[in-house]
């Protein structure tokens, strides 16, 4: 041993502390990240000859945590996608509340809307041959009517939105999976050369948490660094180094009759009917799940409810046999009643023969024949306080029904009954949606904060860390200047003595 | 060993409370203005519809006690007219029983039978609203043709007939050669069939049998008209156009004794018929008074049952507006504090 192997090792000492400051640095640099900043640690070894060396830098990981913040992202994700949903299609509810509905401007529910109807329609049979109640009863059924079509415009644009947010989601996906890519490869070379692939590892979990909030995924990894990724429902979305293209064609407008179109990843289904492994977490499920279910089943209610009105209101032939021909409500330019459901909610209209404001009569109401036809006209003398046709109306209006069974709602009831079960089942989807949002948001933040915990960076360790690293540098420093001084003594006493000749 | 926190967690600990308390804080307040819930919608979930069609019910009561009230004051106008009528009645009886034994008084009698009938027809003919009350259905048309109006078809079927009995006109002055038998005759056969059957939808009255008929609660429907061809109606008029227009003042002795008994009998039993009617009038309006009772109570129950589903306890939400105003102070205060810790101030 030496005086100049001593310097080497205390040399070595000080470029070993002077890496680990450079790790500390980068710790406390990514201290607040928003992403996934693990902390990373120096591995320190003795090297040959007794100097201390970084042999590698590895970070801290949690992947049990890891896995259950991904999953929760994903559930969270859908839930808040379907609630923001399920929030446009409540427009067409409106403010329930009693104390609203007595102004009559907040509670624009179909069901609410009906119960004016009603109302109106019964004072006007009590007093059939006002003029008013007449127009005001008329007025009421067509707001009615048009409740419904605003009713069906609102789901169309809640469909067309979750169609474009696929679209949008869609492409995040794959934007997401090239990045990924890259970084992958990144890892794999980096691991199998020994270079510090930590950045980059933590780049690779903030990728798979922006993708998870898209959809839902779960990961492996295999012993070269490299990662698969797979859907919630097993299909593959990135293996071997390669990511696979994830598809969807949009529709711009939609009807009630529209059906959008599946995700593929690989020309495999992930979404709709057609899926054999359908996903079930994500923003692209939430949306799938309000566009393909959720808005066609409000919509079918809607329809079962613009259905049953057109046809409690149709007049039948008075003498003779005849078909039933529609009545106040309508659908535009029809002559004969509809022969489906589907999509009514959206054309309903009342005639015009008893809309004052399209120079109609409303004491056709009273009096039927509202189709134009001689043999439809229920009051043939012309009575003034004619009523029989009036509660007649009435008496149907609050009759059970056979609605059809996909509003998936009780389908032996009466109108109103109906509409005011549609609105406890969209509020119950609605408040269902919320609870479950809140309770996955929960998750996921005490995920993430459990992820922060096991693997975040604590300022406080990392200062007295440094601290430590100041005292060993600044003794290191110390050992060099003592070495430094002992080949200075050591030289000016070799200076001194005199060589014998 | 004790593995550190990071410092992330431990500084937004106290931001995500914050904001969750902040957002609940708003809620409760907008509950306390309000009274009911914030969301309702959220909060009663299913129950929403069950909210609705409480709602929903409590307005058709509210519709049912309105149009009660037209029903009741058509009903209470009738109730008067007839009571009017009644008394009308009643006087020309006891004129013709204070006249009885002779016919010193026929002109008087003549006049008031003018009178009663004009009466008579003015009362059928009221209308409400623009409504004829006592039209049936037919409400847009006055019932009873006005008798002395010109050309007046009833007017001129009791003329025809008079002539065709008697071989003159009634204001003929040679009325006087009528004997009592002939005239009694007069007045039980030919005279009662002008006011009955399709003489009088023909000549007097355009209302119909049917009367009108109204819901005046969820189950009851009752009649809440009477209509001007009931039988009642057709005795005063018979009754009245004999005193008014049957020749009354120039008649013979015997043939007004015939004409004052058969009117006295029509009369009497015409009122007794006017008291049923008004007590069946009276029995629809003390129905209308129980309906309207018995929904306003049902009203009562439904707006309990609607208050307990949308209204918030609002005790309850005050102590929880001060619980979270404690909590959320504290959490300012302990975020400042907990930006005080870090060993980079000691350093």
């Amino acid at each position: 041993m030496s005086l100049s192997t001593a310097s080497n090792i205390a040399q070595s000492g000080l470029n070993t502390v002077s890496s680990e400051i450079s790790v500390l640095s980068r710790n406390i640099a990514g201290a607040n990240n928003t992403g996934i900043s693990s902390e990373k640690t120096a591995n320190i070894i003795t090297a040959l000859g007794g100097g201390s060396q970084v042999a590698s830098i590895t970070r801290a990981t949690n992947l049990a945590v890891f896995q259950n913040l991904l999953q929760a992202t994903s559930a969270n994700a859908a839930q808040t996608s379907l609630l923001s949903g399920i929030s446009t299609l409540n427009q067409t509810i409106g403010n329930i509340s009693s104390s609203s509905s007595s102004s009559g401007s907040a509670d624009n529910s179909p069901a609410a809307l009906l119960s004016n109807f009603t109302n109106a329609l019964q004072s006007f049979e009590a007093s059939p041959s006002d003029s008013s109640l007449a127009t005001a009863a008329v007025s009421q059924a067509s707001a009615l009517a048009q409740g419904l079509n605003s009713a069906t415009a609102t789901i169309n644009t809640a469909r067309e939105q979750a169609d474009a947010g696929i679209a949008t989601s869609v492409q995040t996906i794959n934007s997401l999976l090239s990045q990924f890519q890259s970084v992958n490869t990144q890892i794999v070379n980096g691991m199998a050369t020994g270079a510090d692939v930590t950045d980059a590892q933590d780049a690779r979990d903030t990728i798979l948490t922006q993708l998870a909030q898209q959809i839902g995924i779960s990961t492996t990894t295999s012993p070269n660094g490299g990662m698969s990724i797979y859907t919630d429902s097993g299909v593959t979305l990135f293996q071997g180094g390669t990511a696979r293209t994830v598809t969807f064609s949009p529709t711009a407008t939609y009807t009630p009759s529209t059906t959008g179109n599946a995700v593929y990843v690989d020309g495999v289904p992930i979404t709709g009917s057609s899926a054999s492994t359908p996903i079930s977490t994500g923003n692209i499920a939430g949306l799938a799940n309000l566009r393909d279910n959720l808005a066609t089943t409000y919509q079918a209610q809607l329809d079962n409810m613009a259905g049953a009105l057109i046809a409690t209101f149709a007049e039948s032939p008075q003498s003779g046999s005849g078909p039933n021909l529609p009545g106040l409500f309508t659908t535009p330019g029809a002559t004969a009643l509809p022969t489906s459901t589907t999509g009514l909610a959206g054309q309903i209209t009342i005639n015009p023969s008893v809309d004052p404001s399209q120079g109609g009569n409303p004491f056709l109401l009273r009096d039927g024949g509202i189709s134009g036809n001689a043999n439809y006209v229920y009051n043939t003398t012309g009575q003034a306080s004619y009523s029989a046709r009036l509660s007649q109306l009435l008496t149907q209006l609050s009759a059970p029904q056979t609605f059809a069974a996909d509003g998936d709602i009780a389908t032996n009831t009466s109108l109103s009954a109906y509409a005011s079960g549609s609105v406890g089942w969209l509020e119950n989807q609605y408040s269902t949606a919320s609870s479950q949002q809140t309770y996955q948001s929960t998750l996921v933040s005490t995920a993430t904060t459990a992820l922060s915990n096991s693997t975040g960076v604590n300022i406080d360790t990392e200062m007295s860390k440094m601290l430590d690293l100041e005292n060993s540098y600044s003794a290191t420093a110390k050992l060099i200047s003592a070495i430094d001084s002992m080949f200075n003594t050591l030289v000016t006493n070799l200076s001194n003595i005199t060589v014998p000749a | 060993m004790i593995y550190p926190i990071s410092t992330q967690s431990f500084t937004s600990a106290t931001q995500q409370s914050v904001s969750q308390i902040q957002a609940e804080l708003a809620d409760y307040e907008t509950e306390m203005s309000t009274g009911t819930y914030a969301n309702l919608g959220l909060t009663l979930g299913p129950s929403s519809g069950e909210d609705l069609s409480l709602q929903s019910q409590a307005s058709v009561l509210q519709t049912l006690t309105t149009t009660n009230q037209t029903a009741s004051t058509r009903l209470s106008t009738t109730q008067s007219i007839l009571q009017t009528l009644q008394s009308s009645a009643q006087d020309l009886l006891n004129d013709l029983l204070e006249g009885n034994s002779n016919n010193s008084n026929a002109a008087t009698i003549q006049l008031q039978g003018q009178n009663d009938l004009q009466g008579l027809i003015t009362s059928l003919n009221s209308s409400l609203g623009g409504d004829y009350i006592f039209a049936g259905i037919n409400t847009a048309v006055a019932p009873i043709t006005d008798y002395y109006s010109a050309g007046a078809a009833n007017k001129a079927a009791v003329d025809n007939a008079f002539t065709a009995a008697f071989g003159m006109s009634q204001t003929d002055p040679n009325v006087s050669s009528i004997s009592g038998a002939s005239m009694q005759n007069f007045l039980d056969t030919q005279f009662p069939s002008l006011f009955q059957g399709s003489n009088w939808s023909t000549n007097w009255s355009s209302a119909t049998n049917q009367t009108l008929t109204n819901q005046i609660s969820q189950a009851e429907t009752i009649t809440t008209s009477v209509t001007a061809n009931n039988p009642v109606f057709q005795q005063l008029a018979q009754a009245y156009t004999m005193a008014a227009d049957l020749g009354t003042q120039n008649l013979g002795a015997s043939a007004y004794q015939a004409l004052s008994s058969t009117a006295q009998k029509l009369l009497s039993s015409a009122i007794s018929n006017l008291i049923n009617l008004q007590a069946s009038v009276g029995m629809a309006q003390t129905d209308i008074t129980g309906a309207n009772n018995q929904m306003s109570l049902q009203t009562d129950i439904l707006s309990t049952q609607i208050g307990s589903l949308e209204n918030i306890n609002t005790y309850d939400v005050a102590t929880r507006i001060t619980d979270l105003q404690t909590q959320i102070e504290t959490s300012y205060s302990l975020t400042a504090q907990l930006s005080q810790l870090s060993l980079v101030k000691f350093l």
